[in-house]
Order: C-alpha cells, then sequence, then structure tokens
C-alpha cells in the first residue's frame, strides 16, 4: 500500500487550536511528520520591547492563554530581579503562590478533560470545565476579568479584592475540587480503554528529555527530578516555605503524565490550604487595610496604587508613573517559574530606559512540540491525538 | 403498500427524533449538564428544530467527487436503514411482506450499512473519509463473523430464523438466562454492531474529523444521522426479541395479561 500524505490541518477537532501538521501515513501508522507552526503568531516578544514594563504586562495572560497568572509571575520575577526587590516572604508572594496553584489546578483540568475527550471519555470534560468555571470566577473576584487577568505586579499584588470572604470560597472550592477529583481518577485511572490507550504510548527516555529541552510534566515523567518549586537554587515565591511533593514516573509514557498531572492537582489543592493558612495567620491578616499599610512602606510602591485624586502633585506622580513607567538600570536577568507545562522563563534585558532592551519567552510547550515526530513515530494515527493531549500543547505560547 | 411505508417512514423518523432528545437528555444528567433546554417546553422540541436546521442548508459537493454517487449513497443508505424497520414497526401480526429468516435478512441489511458506509468514504474524495471507509469494511469483515457466531448460537437452539419462533421458544425461558455469560460478548458485538462510541471507528472523531460523513452536510449528513439511530434501535429491537423474550413476557408473569381462560 502506498504511502499517503494526510494534513493534520488547522481545522482538525484534535489539533488543538492551530496545529498544523503534515503526516506520512503507512495504512494508519504514522511515518513521518512536519510540524507547522506560527498561525497564530503575533509578534509579543517584539511588542514587549516598544512599551514600558508594566503595559507588556498583559501580553504574558496571551501566551499560554490556560496557565494565566503563571506567566505574568515569571515576568514579575523578571523585573523584580533586574530591581533587586526579589522577595520570598511578603504577603503579596503568598497570594501570588496561592493563584499560581489555581492556576496550575486549571490547566491541568483542561489538559487531561481534552485529553480524555480526544480519546473518547466524554464526561470528564464537563465535571473538569465546571471546576475552571469556579476557578475562573475567584480570577474575576480579584481582577475583573476570566481569563486574560494582569492581576500581578512586580513588588505588590492588588490587594483591595482580596477578602477572608473569597479566602473561604477558595477553601470550600479546595473540598468540591478533590471531589471532582476522584470522580475523574473513577472514570479514568482505572480504566480498561483509558489505560489501553495510554500505557507506553508515546514514551521518552531520560536522554529524549536533555536533547530537546522537555521540561515540566514531561521531564518528570521519565523520572527527572526537576521541579522549579522544589529547586535549592532556582525556587521562587513562597515555595520554599511550604510543604509539598512533586511526582515523577518511571516509565515516561502518557499514563504516567496522566498520574503526574492529576497528583500535582491534589498537591495544589495541598499548597492554596498552606497558603491561606498562611495569609490569614499572619500578624499582618488578610484586612486589606493592614496589609496595604505594611506594602506601602517603599516609596515606588506608593506610587504605583490609585490614588483617591486628592492633590494636583499625587495625580501628576500617578499619571507619570503610569504613562512613562519606571526606569531599571542597564542589566540581565533569566527568570524561571514551574508553569504547569515546564520551564515558563523570561529573559530580560534593560538598557536603562523605561522600555525592556530585549524579552526573550522560554515557552516550555514550543520544545514540547519539538518531540512529537520521535514520540508518534510507528504509532496508530488514532494515538497521535492522544500524544498531541498528552503534550499538552497551546498555541499562544508556542507561535507567541 | 405503498401509504404504509409512507406511515411508517413518518412514524419511525418522529419516534427515532425524540429518543434521540431523550438520550441527549439523559447524557447531560451523567454530565452534570442542563442538555437541551430552549426549543419547546424545556427542550422537548429540540429535535424538530435541529431537523428543521439540517433540512434548510445547503448541499456543497466536493469539487473532485463523483455528483451522482456523492448524494446517492447516503440516500441508499437512508433507505436500507428504513428497510431494517419495514417488517418490525407494526409488531407480529402485520408485516410488510413475509420473511422467514429474520434474523439472515436483517445480518443482510447490517452488511448492506456496512456496504454504504465504505463507499460513501471512497466516493467523498477525502482522505479521512476513505480512511474511515477501510476502517468500516474491516469492521464489517471482522465483525459479521461474531454476529453471526451469537446469533447461530441461538438459532440452532431455536432450530429457526425466525422471530416468531424465538418467541414462541421463550415462553417459558428467556435465552439471556442460558447466555448469561456471554452476556458481555453480546453488548460488545451490540456496539460494535451500531458504531458507537467505544467502538466507533468509522467515525472517530478525534482522529478522523468525523469519519466518512466529514465532507456532508444539511440534509444528506441528516440521513447518515437518521440511518445510524435506526440502525441502533433496530439492533435493540433484535437482541430483545433474540434474548430478551420477544414480545411475549414471561408464563410466570401471565397474570398481567389479565387473561380469563
Amino acid at each position: 500500500m502506498k504511502a499517503i500524505c494526510v494534513n493534520f490541518g488547522p481545522q482538525h477537532p484534535a489539533a488543538h487550536g492551530v496545529l498544523r501538521l503534515i503526516l506520512q501515513l503507512n495504512g494508519e501508522v504514522v511515518e513521518k511528520m512536519d510540524i507547522h507552526i506560527g498561525l497564530l503568531h503575533r509578534g509579543s516578544e517584539k511588542l514587549m520591547e516598544t512599551k514600558p514594563y508594566l503595559q507588556s504586562m498583559p501580553y504574558f495572560d496571551r501566551l499560554d492563554y490556560v496557565s494565566m497568572m503563571v506567566q505574568e509571575h515569571a515576568y514579575c520575577l523578571a523585573i523584580e530581579a533586574l530591581l533587586n526587590t526579589t522577595n520570598y516572604t511578603a504577603n503579596f508572594v503568598l497570594v501570588r503562590t496561592m493563584f499560581d496553584e489555581l492556576t496550575r489546578i486549571l490547566n491541568h483540568m483542561l489538559a487531561i478533560a481534552c485529553h480524555a475527550l480526544d480519546i473518547g471519555s466524554m464526561s470528564s470534560i464537563f465535571w473538569a470545565f465546571e471546576e475552571r468555571e469556579k476557578i475562573m470566577e475567584f480570577y474575576e473576584r480579584v481582577c475583573g476579568r476570566r481569563m486574560h487577568a494582569a492581576f500581578y505586579r512586580p513588588n505588590e499584588v492588588n490587594l483591595n479584592f482580596l477578602s477572608v470572604k473569597l479566602l473561604t470560597d477558595i477553601l470550600e472550592f479546595n473540598n468540591n475540587c478533590l471531589t471532582t477529583l476522584s470522580e475523574m481518577h473513577n472514570i479514568l485511572t482505572y480504566n480498561k480503554i483509558w489505560k489501553q490507550r495510554l500505557v507506553n504510548i508515546g514514551s521518552i527516555s531520560y536522554k529524549d528529555c536533555l536533547d530537546f529541552g522537555l521540561t515540566g510534566v514531561m521531564a518528570r515523567s521519565t523520572g527527572i527530578k526537576r521541579d522549579l518549586r522544589m529547586d535549592a537554587f532556582d525556587t521562587y515565591a513562597n515555595y520554599y516555605y511550604l510543604n509539598f511533593r512533586s511526582y515523577t514516573g518511571q516509565a515516561g509514557d502518557s499514563y504516567d503524565r496522566f498520574l503526574i498531572r492529576m497528583n500535582e492537582m491534589s498537591e495544589s489543592i495541598n499548597i492554596i490550604s498552606q497558603a491561606i493558612f498562611k495569609l490569614t495567620t499572619s500578624k499582618n491578616t488578610c484586612s486589606p487595610a493592614s496589609i496595604l499599610k505594611a506594602l506601602n512602606k517603599k516609596k515606588f510602591i506608593s506610587q504605583t496604587y490609585k490614588n483617591e485624586y486628592s492633590s494636583m502633585e499625587k495625580l501628576i506622580t500617578h499619571f507619570k508613573y503610569w504613562s512613562e513607567g519606571f526606569k531599571i538600570q542597564s542589566n540581565w536577568t533569566y527568570q524561571a517559574v514551574e508553569s504547569p507545562k515546564g520551564e515558563f522563563g523570561v529573559t530580560l534585558v534593560s538598557d536603562g530606559s523605561n522600555k525592556p532592551y530585549r524579552c526573550k519567552v522560554r515557552s516550555p510547550a514550543y520544545h514540547h512540540l519539538q518531540v512529537l515526530p520521535k514520540m508518534s513515530k510507528g504509532h496508530l494515527l488514532a494515538d497521535l491525538s492522544a500524544l498531541i493531549g498528552t503534550i499538552d500543547i497551546v498555541f499562544g505560547e508556542i507561535d507567541r | 403498500m405503498l401509504i404504509y411505508s409512507i406511515v411508517l417512514m413518518l412514524v419511525v423518523t418522529l419516534i427515532i427524533a425524540s429518543i434521540t432528545l431523550l438520550e441527549r437528555k439523559l447524557l447531560s444528567l451523567v454530565q452534570r449538564r442542563v442538555g437541551p433546554n430552549f426549543v419547546g417546553y424545556k427542550g422537548r422540541l429540540q429535535y424538530l428544530a435541529d431537523a428543521l436546521k439540517l433540512f434548510l442548508k445547503g448541499v456543497a459537493i466536493p469539487s473532485g467527487a463523483n455528483s451522482f454517487f456523492f448524494v446517492a449513497m447516503p440516500s441508499l443508505a437512508g433507505a436500507v436503514c428504513y428497510t431494517f424497520w419495514m417488517n418490525s414497526i407494526w409488531g407480529p401480526s402485520l408485516s410488510m411482506f413475509d420473511v422467514e429468516y429474520n434474523i439472515v435478512y436483517a445480518s443482510l441489511l447490517s452488511i448492506l450499512f456496512g456496504l454504504c458506509v465504505m463507499l460513501t468514504g471512497y466516493f467523498s474524495k477525502n482522505k479521512y473519509s476513505v480512511m474511515a471507509g477501510l476502517r468500516a469494511a474491516i469492521l464489517m469483515l471482522n465483525l459479521e463473523i461474531f454476529l453471526g457466531i451469537v446469533f447461530l448460537n441461538v438459532c440452532f437452539l431455536v432450530e429457526s430464523f425466525s422471530f416468531a419462533a424465538f418467541a414462541v421458544y421463550q415462553e417459558i425461558f428467556w435465552l439471556i438466562f442460558l447466555f448469561f455469560f456471554l452476556l458481555s460478548n453480546i453488548l460488545l458485538v451490540f456496539l460494535l454492531e451500531v458504531n458507537r462510541t467505544p467502538f466507533d471507528l468509522a467515525e472517530a472523531e478525534s482522529e478522523l474529523v468525523t469519519g466518512y460523513t466529514t465532507e456532508y452536510g444539511g440534509f444528506y449528513f441528516a440521513l447518515f444521522y437518521l440511518g445510524e439511530y435506526f440502525h441502533l434501535f433496530f439492533f435493540s429491537c433484535l437482541i430483545s426479541v433474540v434474548f430478551f423474550g420477544s414480545w411475549e413476557l414471561l408464563k410466570p408473569f401471565l397474570f398481567l395479561h389479565n387473561y380469563t381462560v
């Protein structure tokens, strides 16, 4: 039988957005694959060079549009590193940690549910999206937007909308989310069809991870103990002071990755609970006024807040701060966070002006997509859609 | 005869269209969502709205395809699926035509439907459709053997291929009790035969777009859609005739008939 070339095109229902693959099929076995990317290219990195530091924050929500706040976190960390104001213990760092983990649940819910839908299990996507809906409601309550939050700021977060009511609601969500997780475990983990479709499908080795630059869940599934939250030197936010676990697999196949994602979600719930405990029991209780008071000690922080426009001078300073931005001395930094997909890094080069000289984004899914031809070689066409699900790609960050 | 046929088509179509609504409602219960709830009272008329939408859509024929066969294939598939029901819709007393070998007849029609699916894939001039068609062909070849074996078992017992004989034979004892340990096999064969979710190889939404109906839309897609449901419900009917005592109740339950002998 002659090999056929199929355009696994951008409109294909399993293509997760705008992935285009040119497949060479022998019967139904994938022989070769050519990946075409760039259909969602918006030139974000170049646009960031033309804007003051703070104004390019919303671009990071739009890179990987299912794990928004984690990427803002990377950018904030980069700016903070350039300003030499890296902080590990402040209340706003705790809030960031909490929302990072909420975002991790948000991303993994989508990843697993869409993976399950690709394989043919329809129910779990509705349960997962119900949970995502609740998380997006928390987003909306703290910053007014459901998806593209633009919530974090360097050296602060907007704490005006953070209330005890919100924290209790998040705690209640934690309980319900565990129920949903166990439901998803029931329907997927021990399911024979699910295991047959995932076990030994898309196996990668330790060496592949090093060759292709795989990070995050992909690397951990092969047994590499790499989690930036746990790392002694690269740790960020409040993770050093929290008690949590990170999971590794052994076989490096899709089933391992699925299990790791499921476990990470329950671990995220654990982290959220710890963060809330710390927020509410710390000396500065979580009343917005006290936190604001504690935060507003530094000069450039107090400038960033919206004032009540009572005096002309304050108004002018405020306007200048938002239109002109702040200047950062000539410097270079690379800051990475453990985004749900892998290591999301930001390289920021400043040149003393109010705009970054260069901003380079290291997106994990871009690296994960490269390994797809190697993973899928010799697999059936039906497994290809399972593999696209398991590498968990989002095209906002691949094409940037 | 003609009037019978027309009434049959209308009745079967309406029944099956409304049962699709039931299926969607049940699915929505499983998945914790609302399901169709807008058209009519709590969405009861959703199937009419769907049908209207499909019938009002235009027909687009791919430029490379043979337009006659492209249009003929769904029509043939629809016709085959109506033929399933010709004898069964009015119950045992009123058959359109007398067939003694009901089960053979049903298997033949099933093969014919599989053939329609395969040829549809071929005439669509779409690589995904061709692959779906090939899958359907392989499934047809393999599956009919299993189906034959399952049904031949019971046919040896009953010593007949006709539904009436099954009804008489199962008056005191349903065959499912005898074949209880084959229940999983019967279910699997049933799911394979009607191409439902774990075995929807010919549709396979995640890898083959929508399989053999990729190029179809509007009325001709509706024909396939209806055809599949006809196929599904006819095989449910067949299973209940062959294994679950046909149209008679078990003898011990006869008091329900309220006989006054």
